[in-house]
């Protein structure tokens, strides 16, 4: 019992943090999945035209 | 001198900043300019004799006007007071373009240092550069580097710091004897700037300074500013405006750039030696590979070739690599939680879910790293950038800037940098075409699903029905833009399309390894986000409105896959488990597959084994090759994955112009998939 709540927490934890840390990416503008640590979408894109 | 020195890397596309930065840094960006990747700026440290600089990559551009977005990032930031030193990267093999911008970055009145890169390819083609008279005919110093060999890097950064403060030219030797006993000017200015333009335009330059001078008494470099206003720049007449109609009549941007061309024939005429033909193996090559008929079936085969070498060396070491690991891996998981004791519906939900999820997700790593060596190998062999030249013509019929492939062909890798590229674009209108039609060009992420349906019901032909998708994303874009032709209204002058087409060269092994290395890196960062979906997927198909659901099609997940079934019925995917499967594409292209693993309850769907259950499970319910095609072509062209609808939405400002998007893109992918499926069924 111990183990299979040790284990459900950790899940339920591990997903709120991957969670919470792409919302803050999204907010810093910052949403680039396409690996180039040159792309100017990790520094931001939240620049408007 | 000051604990950070900031030196900004400028040049012409193409020219080596990034692989120079790289050589400083032992970073691993990839140079790909010919794409105008690198639209801003990005910064990297390198400490040198316990000195701090800080290299600032800035985008590449050909001259320092201000019409294109990276020229305009560019010029501002060199004219800021951050900048200590510019180090212009210029490509030694092509002298004559590159001393273009470096007349203009000498002209700026901050120091600057040439760095010749290149020169080992100068050595190779036979010709030679006086390295003692360009300096001087230049004013600034000049370091011969190799990035790609990195030779000549601590003497550059040498250079850089005995130059911080070098305001003035450093040694000047002009030879125009016969043009200053002509000249009427009341100064030598031979002996003060490298680049001195006729009588006319130096005495314009002299009034206009004197006007600036009164105006303006806290202004830096005077003569830059009185150019800029001769060449009535947009930016500088705005910023500094001054009654100019006794001087200026007309404006002189055409005589200012031809006089600096005459210059850089002189310096060429002296410091360039052995100057080869051009019409050697580039030219000879490129006769064929950018001809106007064949040059795009051309390209369409070298695509074709690759997707045969993804699928079957990608298989091969999918079976003998990723296969053992991620059984073994499933299996001492499940083993763990059982000597744990732990509760069945979590060793399900760990099993079946994040395991299933995750594991399909990684099983397709070899097949993703064939494709990005391949397209490396295209790229860094220099014939990626003829592909953009031999699609202007065709892009130019549908009403497109040739510049509008670039953002397409990167939708290849990724369609958030892809539609990033598209804002470089010249007309609002043509931003946002392309921003709509380039999500239809099927990006890495939807390689597994190709992988999985195509190796499931097309056997041998997978890889050929794999290509298609990739074919038909492409016609689907081209044909969407000709349509949306229609709905422009008053046609616009396009500018034609300025590339850069590097010459042919041995791909740089080095340089693709860790460019592929990254793409590695990069998948494997995505698992965080598989995890996440798999987990949501794994709960709503397992929880319904009674708790949890002992039966999956009493889940909320089976619920809201059935309100939706009925729309995808004319489609050929009236089935919920893939309308869900669908839905949960929206994280990523390669959620569809893991929740199809899920959602089937096959836990390595990527295996053999796993493909066969999952054909037997889909063809107890009628879904067959024709279905198998219209999901494919439906997950090609249907909404695009969350990261690049929030690319889209800042691109476009506006949530109205991206839901509108959104829509469109959902009803091309029912159309055409409604069509490939009716199609298809009269063949079965």
């Amino acid at each position: 019992m111990l183990a299979t709540i040790v284990i459900g927490v950790a899940i339920v934890a591990y997903a709120g943090w991957v969670s919470y840390r792409k919302y803050k990416q999204y907010k810093a503008g910052q949403f680039c999945s396409c690996g180039c640590s040159g792309c100017s979408s990790k520094s931001s894109c939240g620049k408007k035209e | 001198m000051k604990d950070t020195v900031y030196i900004g890397l400028i040049g012409n596309p193409s020219c080596g900043k990034t692989t120079l930065c790289n050589a400083y840094t032992g970073g691993n960006r990839k140079e790909a300019d010919w794409l105008d990747k690198t639209v801003e700026k990005t910064e990297s440290i390198v400490s040198y004799h316990g000195h701090t600089f800080k290299l600032v990559d800035l985008p590449g551009v050909y001259s320092l006007t201000a019409y294109t977005a990276e020229e305009l990032i560019s010029r501002n930031y060199i004219l800021s007071d951050e900048l200590d030193v510019i180090v212009n990267v210029v490509d030694a093999s092509a002298l004559e373009r590159n001393l273009y911008l470096t007349l203009q970055l000498i002209e700026l009145g901050k120091p600057v240092v040439v760095a010749l890169n290149m020169m080992d390819m100068v050595e190779e083609r036979g010709m030679e550069i006086d390295l003692h008279r360009l300096p001087e005919m230049l004013g600034v110093p000049v370091v011969p580097v190799s990035a790609r060999k990195r030779r000549g890097l601590d003497v550059l950064l040498h250079a850089v710091a005995h130059h911080i403060d070098q305001l003035e030219p450093v040694v000047l030797v002009h030879d125009h004897e016969e043009q200053e006993e002509n000249s009427q000017h009341m100064h030598d200015h031979h002996a003060e700037y490298a680049m001195v333009y006729s009588d006319a335009i130096e005495d314009k330059i002299d009034v206009v300074t004197d006007i600036l001078r009164q105006c303006y008494p806290e202004m830096k470099n005077y003569r830059w500013h009185a150019l800029k206003l001769l060449e009535q720049d947009l930016d500088i007449t705005a910023r500094y405006p001054v009654d100019l109609s006794q001087v200026l009549d007309c404006s002189y941007e055409k005589d200012i750039i031809n006089e600096k061309y005459d210059f850089i024939e002189e310096i060429i005429g002296e410091v360039l030696m052995n100057k080869e033909e051009k019409a050697e193996r580039t030219d000879k090559v490129d006769a064929v590979l950018t001809h106007p008929i064949w040059g795009l079936p051309i390209f369409l085969g070298m695509m074709a070739l690759i997707f045969v070498v993804t699928f079957t060396v990608g298989d091969w070491l999918k079976v003998v690599f990723m296969e053992p690991v991620i059984e073994g891996c499933s299996a001492g998981i499940l083993r763990c939680l059982l000597y744990l004791h732990v509760n069945e519906i979590m060793i399900s939900l760990v099993v079946d879910g994040i395991v299933a999820g995750v594991g399909t997700v990684l099983s397709f790593l070899p097949n993703i790293c064939i494709l990005f060596l391949a397209l490396a190998l295209l790229e860094d062999s220099g014939y990626m950038a003829r592909v953009a030249y031999v699609m202007d013509d065709i892009m130019g019929k549908l009403g497109l800037p040739g510049r509008a492939f670039i953002p397409m062909l990167l939708g290849f890798g990724c369609t958030v940098p892809a539609v990033m590229a598209a804002r470089s674009l010249e007309h609002v209108r043509d931003r946002r075409k392309t921003i709509l039609i380039t999500p239809f060009m099927s990006c890495s992420a939807r390689l597994p699903i190709y992988v999985i349906f195509s190796q499931m019901f097309f056997a041998k032909y997978a890889a050929v029905v794999a290509f298609s998708m990739y074919v038909l994303g492409i016609a689907v874009a081209l044909l969407t833009a000709f349509v949306l032709k229609f709905f422009d209204g008053k046609e616009q002058k396009q500018r034609a399309l300025l590339i850069e087409l590097p010459e042919y060269k041995t791909p740089n092994l080095h340089s693709i390894l860790i460019y592929v290395w990254e793409k590695m890196k990069e998948y494997f960062t995505r698992v965080p986000i598989i995890f996440v979906a798999s987990l949501i997927m794994w709960v709503l198909l397992n929880c319904g409105p009674g708790g949890l659901a002992a039966d999956m099609t009493q889940s909320f997940g089976a619920m809201a896959g059935k309100v939706l079934t009925p729309v995808f019925v004319p489609i050929g995917l009236g089935y919920w488990q893939i309308v869900v499967a669908l839905i949960s594409g929206i994280a990523g292209k390669e959620v569809v597959v893991s929740s199809c693993g899920i959602l089937f309850g096959i836990n390595n769907i990527n295996s053999q084994a796993g493909m066969e259950q999952m054909l037997a499970t889909l063809s107890t319910v009628g879904f067959g090759a024709v279905n198998a095609y219209a999901l494919m072509t439906f997950c090609l062209l249907y909404t695009p994955c969350a990261a690049t609808l929030a690319t889209i939405r800042r691109a476009f400002g506006s949530w109205k112009w991206t839901g509108q998007a959104v829509l469109f893109q959902l009803a091309v992918a029912w159309l055409v998939s409604f069509v490939v499926y009716h199609i298809g069924l009269l063949f079965v």
